[in-house]
């Protein structure tokens, strides 16, 4: 939190000295109500997610978290129009979400990481003044693009080619009864917030590579190292903070996505099988956060509702601990650099 | 000084043209089903004209199951609604049919079929028949059915129509997809696709993506509801709480007679009787 402390008001005001001082006390005062408003809105809001959503936590206790005798899909159907018999229904096995969220936020990472480091050390490091001049806006627009732009390109585009050329027919066929094989699925999940999230990544971490004072690298080619040993002991080591909060922040846009993933990974919380072989990346899941947007229209059944918000309610949760975790790993890679 | 007289002076012209605006007509707040949202704009907007401004009905979206949910809690005057009553619809609602609306199965434009019997379209989304093969189609491959979430009206309507109730889930081997355009274009982009739709995705450069194919020899068209040939077909439906009254009462009324009936024949089959008619 910021605090007002006196150097900051001009020390020998000119004329209106008076006046100005109160009117830093109005500026002051404004700026705490709006702080304490938004504390007070974000409190509020976090305490109403855990109120709706914990019927459903505690109408399942810990088996909310493992997998049901019934599919997800056909369990938040259940909730939202009553059982077959037209009762209420309030089991929920989660699992299926939380490993498509899982996933597809995993795969993203491994995936984009490696990638964005690279690009940003070209970007930062190696690419001529001007071509690096050229690349810097496009990076920032790409990670500024509205998701469901990336969402309709992977439903729109890809899907289509990963449908034709990645899914064998006989394949499908056999496995047609269980689940229907169409181009978006994992894969296409993971490709989608890839390209979501490595802008975002490879804008981090160049922005920290610029930053890294220029008399620790040229005091590592004095030493005899070559760029690439320099860029490696001396350019990533000095920017570790910021490769841990550029992921975690990332890692947060992953986990939240709902509208791109609600396209792109195929619509059922289905488990895809790892005894499928390389077929366990072309099998559909479900995430937590396209879950709730998929099933939002049905917010009329207080079932439907728990569910929905306790799944908003794992989401805050994964999200503040990822933050709170990112400023303790980025202070501990701080400290490590300060200190050797 | 001068410019902030004269940005006072106009936002104080435009709340005064707002606060005319306002008090001249009378407002009907409508809402829900986004299958109603644009056949309830346009009688909206021959309402208006008709009765020379008197009355403003606004439309907007959000699903039937929140069109219901809002008849009940007032958000709504008039709550949209493209399903039947389900165990979710708030007690104390009055459905008044407006429509009949076709539903209607498209397959990819490759598909050389020439069309289904009821029967087998059912099979196919029980997850009964998975291959082409099985439904006239050799060298077919998988059927790759596509669904809608559950809370989807259409679902509903469709489970109502196609699989005999509407709590009989569709397989859960289709893909529950988020809205009807997104069914119809999974098809144009699958071969071996197919879904349910309403009647207003078949129509217009959307509907030509697609191929819309007849059911028990019947093409799902308009002219085939009203004359009772295609019978899967569900009633839109006017929700509101108790039974319609005042300018509301007087608003359905026109929406029902020959008037109303004159704008809505260009986007489903204009349709007066009870409920009761509708669901059984």
């Amino acid at each position: 939190m910021a605090t007002f402390t006196r150097p900051l008001v001009d020390p020998q005001p000119q004329s209106g000295g008076a006046s100005a001082t109160r009117a830093d006390g109005i500026f002051r005062g404004v700026l705490i109500a709006i702080s304490a408003f938004m504390l007070i809105l974000i409190a509020s809001i976090t305490i109403f997610v855990f109120y709706v959503g914990w019927p459903s936590f505690s109408a399942n206790g810990l088996s909310w978290f493992g997998t049901g005798d019934e599919p997800l899909d056909i369990q938040l159907g259940y909730s939202f129009l009553g059982d077959p018999e037209g009762g209420r229904y309030t089991t929920l096995n989660a699992w299926p979400a939380i490993l498509g969220t899982l996933l597809t936020t995993g795969g993203a990472l491994l995936l984009s990481f490696p990638f964005a480091l690279l690009s940003a050390i070209f970007i930062a490091e190696l690419a001529p003044k001007r071509l690096a001049a050229f690349l810097d806006p496009i990076v920032s627009i790409l990670a500024a693009t509205p998701s469901v732009i990336y969402g309709l390109f992977a439903i729109l585009v890809l899907a289509p080619l990963i449908e034709q050329n990645l899914i064998p027919q006989d394949k499908a066929e056999e496995i047609s009864p269980v689940v229907t094989l169409t181009g978006a699925n994992v894969l296409l999940g993971i490709l989608v917030l890839t390209l979501m999230i490595a802008p975002l990544m490879i804008a981090i971490f160049a922005d920290a590579l610029r930053a890294v004072p220029v008399k620790w690298k040229e005091g590592a080619i004095a030493l005899g190292c070559d760029e690439w040993r320099m860029t490696r002991r001396v350019s990533i080591r000095a920017i570790r903070p910021a490769l841990v909060a550029g992921t975690t922040l990332a890692m947060g846009r992953a986990v939240g996505e709902a509208i791109a993933l609600s396209m792109a990974t195929g619509s059922i919380a289905f488990i895809p099988n790892p005894l499928d072989g390389y077929f366990f990346f072309l099998e559909p899941v479900r995430t937590l956060a396209s879950s709730i947007v998929d099933y939002s229209e049905g917010f009329e059944s207080p079932e439907l509702k728990a569910n929905l918000f306790a799944f908003g309610v794992i989401l805050l949760i994964t999200t503040a601990a990822l933050t709170i975790g990112a400023k303790i790993a980025s202070r501990a890679a701080e400290k490590k650099l300060g200190g050797s | 000084m001068k410019k902030q007289i004269l940005i006072l002076a106009v936002t104080m012209a435009a709340l005064a043209a707002f606060a005319g605006t306002a008090t001249a007509a009378t407002k009907i707040i409508t809402g829900g089903s986004t299958g109603l949202q644009v056949l309830g704009s346009a009688l909206a907007a021959q309402y208006g004209k008709e009765t020379g401004g008197k009355y403003r009905v606004t439309v907007s979206g959000g699903g039937s199951g929140a069109g219901q949910t809002g008849a009940a809690n007032g958000t709504f005057q008039i709550g949209n609604s493209s399903s039947d009553k389900s165990s979710s619809t708030p007690a104390g609602t009055v459905f008044t049919p407006i429509t009949k609306e076709p539903f209607a199965i498209i397959v990819n434009k490759s598909n050389p079929i020439k069309g289904l019997t009821g029967e087998q379209v059912k099979q196919i989304f029980l997850g009964q028949i998975t291959n082409w093969k099985d439904v006239g189609w050799a060298a077919g491959g998988a059927i790759k059915c596509f669904s809608r979430v559950s809370t989807s009206g259409t679902r509903q309507s469709f489970q109502k129509l196609f699989l005999g109730n509407i709590n009989t889930p569709v397989s859960n081997s289709c893909p529950a997809l988020a809205s009807n355009a997104l069914d119809r274009s999974s098809v144009a982009n699958t071969k071996g696709g197919i879904a349910y739709v309403t009647y207003a995705y078949t129509v217009g450069s959307g509907g030509a993506t697609v191929k819309t194919i007849p059911i028990d020899g019947v093409t799902p068209t308009l002219q085939n509801v009203v004359s009772n040939k295609y019978k899967y077909w569900n009633c839109q439906y006017f929700v509101t709480k108790g039974e319609p009254a005042g300018d509301v009462k007087t608003y359905i009324d026109w929406v029902r007679s020959s008037k109303g009936a004159a704008v809505i024949k260009n986007y489903a089959v204009p349709f007066t009787g009870t409920y009761d008619q509708c669901v059984s």
